[in-house]
């Protein structure tokens, strides 16, 4: 072969990819060549294999494993951004932010002689996912989904928003931070305080200045008034409109009448459940850990204490951390994690079913059907949409309707679960509560027996039932003995008479 | 006034497209199944374009489910003008040489330097076992610039002015990147070849 016909092939190929003309003798030539050239038709079938691109360089996941991921993320709480929301809440939010300063600074401007004074730094150190920003801006809008939502303010506090709860990073100056509570529940945790520096949540009942280490504040969705508990140390409360109260360790109060209570030892474990989370987290520049777990709703422990369920992307101190998954039907699992200096460590968890699930599978659909997908799926996401809104009516009807639509599907039965769940925490309506819980233990499905035991357990609670609590709590040790959060059930028994 | 209505495209006539629209739309919805459906026929090819353009770089895997998210995101925009899967590349292509960026500390790379003043390190000569060689080492032994222009041209089919856009640069650097990328996957594929030869007949 004449090296000249390799050099007019090679430049008829380049000609080709930079879109020039070729005539028809050429694009002859470029075909016949290559038959006749080995190295021309070799090179020609490298350009095609280049076409379909080398194969990975990493293992690409299973496509369950990558679609239990991506949802989660769809899902998973952020960091809003201006971009993120409507432009009228944006603006809402702006107006609301700007007020709350505005107060702030004035009320500072009384208590303290601070102008200038240094701010703290603010970032992300649990979340559902690693996400590129950590850090936070001065006003940035929080708001935790499915997972808790934890950031870290230089020096040593943190704060935890439980899921459904939103909040605004109002101040960062070290004399005065502040976090505004819009809704929900934040815990909060803070190491010993350099002077002259403050640690304030606001909610629209007045404000809660830290004094020790470890609060939580809460927001009643029934729009009842914002609630401040102290499970360590102490806290100052300015009710707005003036009063001032100091609030102990193991005491309680409601903003709006600065009434002081003391926390019950049995209210005080489930309370702290939910406020321990800050107190195991690290700090920004620690080891970064990100879990991920196969079932989403598989709840994830980290030290004893429960993180929540799905992903979760954590900053821990350097050293070995316990994590447990379990979730129904599936066999637990326990592993220890060992964290050096600086290091990011990704771990995956993938849950093996215990019992097969015998309930009727849906029939896969056929593709001309796809758009009249099962309606349980649609109404669920969207009821999930709505609760996160506050629009908590609207979100019980659509679990409702999604049960209605599929009441065999394991869907369907899903929706019961989280039915209860909203009428008992939200719509504090136990009565309704529990008998959602009992018509999904009525029901086939077996993959969220655990929750709708324990939400039946906490609805009777709330009931004043005591005799079918125990019999409920004595129940569940029995059947789980090796849940997450046995150790809570077992104290409760012991409290309301039990063995 | 009446606007002429536009032509619907070749792939809008065929049976395979209304699939895909009822596919992408249900995945659109939040439907889990259809979801599932679009993430399978889409994985493997995400995870060959993330790894071909994110060589060399830590995060290939977050790099390909971020693709496979965007997909997903933007699955209500998908206006089935072409095939699911040229879309699909183009978000995928897009989210990558976002990652990439984001991951650029030092731009001179892309703004700056002529890429033939770039070293391009040949790769290791490769035992008999080895041949014919992986297209991955070839890439490998592309700088970035050179291997993304070549990549989007090749492999996913953009125009010169496209690459032009993504890239930052002028289409007549674009083109002299083509052709510098390209001899230099020429003279390795070539070289391969000839090694071989000689390996085969025990010369080396």
């Amino acid at each position: 072969m004449s090296p000249f016909e390799c050099e007019r092939w090679a430049t008829i190929s380049d000609r080709r990819l930079l879109d020039e003309h070729i005539d028809e003798a050429d694009e002859r030539f470029e075909v016949e060549h290559a038959t006749v050239c080995e190295a021309c038709g070799l090179e020609r079938a490298r350009w095609a294999e280049l076409k379909r691109l080398p194969a990975p360089t990493v293992q690409v996941p299973s496509t369950r494993a990558l679609v239990e991921s991506l949802r989660a993320q769809l899902h998973a709480p952020h960091v809003t951004k201006q971009a993120k929301w409507p432009r009228w809440v944006a603006a809402g939010m702006a107006v609301a932010a700007a007020a709350s300063l505005l107060v702030h600074q004035t009320r500072s401007r009384k208590r303290t002689e601070v102008v200038k004074a240094p701010h703290a730094e603010a970032s992300i150190i649990a979340q559902a996912s690693a996400g590129a920003v950590t850090a936070l801006a001065e006003g940035a809008w929080l708001r935790a989904t499915d997972t808790p939502l934890c950031l870290y303010m230089t020096p040593g506090v943190r704060a935890c928003l439980s899921p459904g709860a939103e909040a605004t990073l109002a101040s960062l100056s070290l004399a005065a931070r502040r976090l505004v509570l819009v809704r929900g529940h934040v815990a909060i945790s803070l190491e010993p305080q350099p002077p002259g520096t403050s640690f304030t949540v606001s909610t629209r009942d007045g404000d809660v200045t830290a004094v020790g280490t470890l609060f939580s504040v809460e927001l009643p969705k029934d729009g009842g008034s914002a609630e401040a508990r102290v499970f360590h140390g102490a806290v100052r409360l300015h009710k707005a409109g003036g009063t001032e109260v100091l609030l102990r360790a193991h005491q309680r109060a409601k903003l709006a009448d600065t009434l002081v209570q003391g926390i019950s030892s049995e209210d005080e474990h489930i309370l702290m459940a939910q406020a321990r989370l800050p107190d195991l987290l690290g700090k920004p520049d620690d080891p970064l850990v990100q879990l991920a777990v196969v079932p989403q709703i598989a709840t994830l422990a980290l030290d004893g204490a429960i993180v929540g369920r799905g992903n979760a992307a954590l900053r821990l101190p350097a050293g070995s951390h316990v994590v447990t998954i379990e979730a129904p039907s599936h066999a637990s699992q326990t592993h220890t994690i060992s964290l050096g200096a600086g290091e990011t460590i990704r771990r995956s968890y993938v849950l093996t079913q215990e019992v097969p699930n015998l309930a009727p599978l849906p029939q896969a659909p056929r593709t001309t059907e796809v758009a009249r997908m099962p309606r349980a799926a649609t109404l669920l996401n969207e009821a999930r949409t709505r609760r996160s809104r506050g629009e908590h009516t609207t979100a019980a009807s659509l679990y409702q309707r999604a049960h209605a639509a599929e009441p065999t599907s394991a869907l369907g039965c899903a929706a019961l679960v989280a039915l209860g769940e909203l009428q008992l925490v939200e719509l504090r309506k136990p009565e309704a509560a529990l008998k959602s819980f009992d018509q999904y233990l009525r029901s086939r499905d077996q993959a969220l027996v655990i929750e709708a035991r324990l939400g039946r357990i906490r609805a009777l609670r709330q009931l004043g039932k005591s005799q079918e609590e125990r019999q409920a709590i004595t129940l569940f040790l029995q059947q789980h003995p090796s849940s997450v959060g046995v150790a809570g059930l077992r104290q409760r028994l012991r409290d309301i008479g039990g063995p | 006034m009446v606007t002429p209505r536009k032509a619907p495209s070749p792939v809008a006539q065929t049976p395979q497209w209304q699939e895909d629209r009822l596919l992408v739309n249900a995945a659109a919805a939040g439907d889990r199944p259809a979801q599932e459906r679009l993430i399978g026929r889409l994985a493997q090819r995400f995870y060959r374009i993330a790894s071909s353009m994110f060589r060399g770089r830590e995060g290939v895997d977050d790099v390909a489910q971020g693709s496979l998210l965007e997909v997903l995101r933007s699955a209500h925009t998908f206006r089935g003008e072409s095939s699911l899967e040229t879309w699909a590349d183009r978000v995928a292509v897009r989210h990558v040489m976002h990652a990439i960026r984001a991951q650029q500390e030092d731009n001179a790379a892309w703004d700056a330097v002529d890429p033939d003043d770039l070293p391009h390190p040949e790769p290791a000569p490769l035992t008999w076992e080895e041949l014919p060689g992986g297209l991955g080492r070839y890439l490998d032994a592309l700088t970035e610039p050179l291997r993304t222009t070549l990549l989007l041209r090749h492999a996913f089919g953009y125009s010169l002015q496209e690459i032009a856009e993504h890239t930052g640069v002028p289409v007549r650097r674009v083109r002299k990147r083509l052709l510098r990328a390209k001899l230099l996957f020429r003279k390795m594929a070539r070289k391969d070849q000839v090694v071989g030869k000689r390996i085969k007949r025990g010369e080396t």
